[in-house]
């Protein structure tokens, strides 16, 4: 009989079931034995036969009923652990098709916006390509021939401003911004830059500068593009009549530059969303706008490369205030500039 | 015999200029509209037989035009060439099932080729 325990007792765990089947089976098998040999007595040993007869068939179904019992809390254990399971499976499940949703809609914006890039790119190509063509045809010397050949220059530089701005957003994308670092005056590149839109546009773009900042360790270039896109993005939605204003100031550990514009404000809703690739606004009228909806981001990912943060102010009706922050130039910084 | 008249769509000044001054060395009466808003009124002002127009156009795309132009009786004879920077197979196909669009130019174009284009719908 110890033998027989041992052996159930050796059945590995993942069969416990089974064997506290088998524990019943024996049990069940004993408790009849047991009647039978009880039967072999004669009557006189009646007494004895229902002593012995209930003695065997309550240990036995004793024995019985622990291994049943024990085969139930298995199996309830078993059915939370696939409950479980099955929750978190549901969330997984939840969390791909979150997942899917967005790349999808990725997806659909990178298609727009190679479209988008593709126009913007053919529509300067098409003026050089078309005027050249009609220059042949006209006199030379004339004001027309004079006003065509300066078409295509400015269609000439719009294409490689255009063309720059795109490898900038590859490279950006394939996170390759490598700064070329230098001591860097932002009195001066402020200037430069508002100097740069307002020649040759009716646009109006006022500044509040001191006369002198501390210096900061940055790229050059790069931050000339971060304000190129800001005062863009200001002066696409600015209302006619008023001006973008760009101002810079000290801050406790770096300095400040702001770019304010009057145009309608954003929502709590677009704030939130306004520095993401390709977002052009949430209605149609912004949506369409000429943009390609990477300017912010790019700002964005130079400002930070810098070590800094940039950020909008806006209220809905009250026009937008975009601010970076970069820190000032460290001594180890310049050092390793030079 | 008097001139066609063709309405030039497009935000792009320069690309209107540069259709513009060569259909009028090829003898037709030119109009010019920067959006389609303004396409509309010059429709309704002096009816074209010809429209070319962009795709993209801030406030009222190509299509919309299209449409536009289209669903109006008394205007929708008039033959529409589309620029288009895209030249996918889908936009062909939407533009011909619901817009009537006649014919598609993809930018960069030739302008002597659209030239030829304007000749032979407006011979049609």
């Amino acid at each position: 009989m110890k033998g027989i325990v041992e052996d159930l007792a050796a059945i590995p765990q993942r069969t416990a079931g089974t064997r506290a089947l088998l524990s019943g089976i024996f049990g069940f098998t004993l408790a009849v034995a047991a009647c039978w040999i009880t039967e072999l007595f004669d009557p006189p040993f009646n007494i004895m036969q229902v002593v012995i007869e209930t003695l065997v068939i309550s240990i036995l179904g004793f024995f019985t009923l622990r291994s049943i019992l024990r085969f139930i809390q298995r199996l309830e254990a078993t059915t939370i652990e696939l409950q479980q399971s099955h929750l978190e499976l549901q969330e997984q499940a939840a969390q791909l098709e979150a997942s899917r949703k967005k790349l999808m809609e990725l997806d659909e914006l990178k298609s727009d916006f190679v479209s988008l890039v593709s126009h913007e790119l053919r529509t300067p190509l098409t003026s050089i390509i078309g005027f050249s063509r009609t220059l042949m045809t006209l006199p030379l010397g004339t004001e027309q021939h004079r006003r065509y050949l300066g078409i295509i220059e400015s269609e000439g530089k719009r294409l490689a401003e255009l063309v720059g701005e795109y490898l900038d957003i590859s490279k950006i994308e394939s996170g390759n911004i490598a700064l070329q670092l230098a001591p860097v005056d932002i009195v001066r590149l402020v200037e430069e830059v508002v100097e740069q839109i307002q020649s040759g546009s009716a646009v109006c773009v006022t500044t509040c500068l001191p006369a002198a900042l501390p210096a900061v360790t940055g790229d050059a270039g790069r931050l000339k593009r971060v304000l190129l896109n800001l005062i863009d993005n200001a002066l696409r939605y600015t209302a006619e009549g008023t001006s973008a204003l760009v101002s810079a100031a000290a801050a406790s550990d770096g300095l400040c530059v702001s770019v304010q514009d009057h145009g309608p404000g954003l929502t709590p809703g677009e704030a939130a969303r306004v520095f993401e690739k390709f977002y052009r606004g949430a209605d149609s009228i912004t949506q369409r706008s000429r943009g390609s909806g990477l300017g912010l981001s790019i700002a964005k990912a130079i400002v930070e490369a810098h070590g800094g943060r940039l950020w909008v102010e806006s209220e809905p009706g009250q026009g937008a205030t975009f601010r970076f922050r970069i820190p000032i130039a460290r001594a180890s910084d310049a050092r390793a500039a030079s | 015999m008097a001139k066609k008249r063709i309405l030039i769509v497009d935000d792009d000044p320069n690309i209107t200029e540069l259709i513009g001054v060569n259909l009028d060395a090829g003898g037709y009466d030119v109009a010019r509209a920067a959006n389609g808003r303004e396409a509309i009124e010059r429709i309704n002002a002096a009816r074209p037989e010809l429209i070319i127009v962009d795709v993209m156009m801030p406030e009222m795309d190509g299509w919309e035009l299209c449409k536009t132009i289209k669903d109006d009786p008394d205007v929708h004879g008039i033959r529409i060439i589309m620029l288009t920077a895209r030249g996918t197979d889908r936009d062909r196909l939407i533009g011909d099932g619901i817009f009537g669009v006649d014919e598609y130019v993809t930018k960069p174009f030739d302008v002597g080729t659209l030239m030829d284009l304007c000749e032979r719908l407006l011979d049609e």
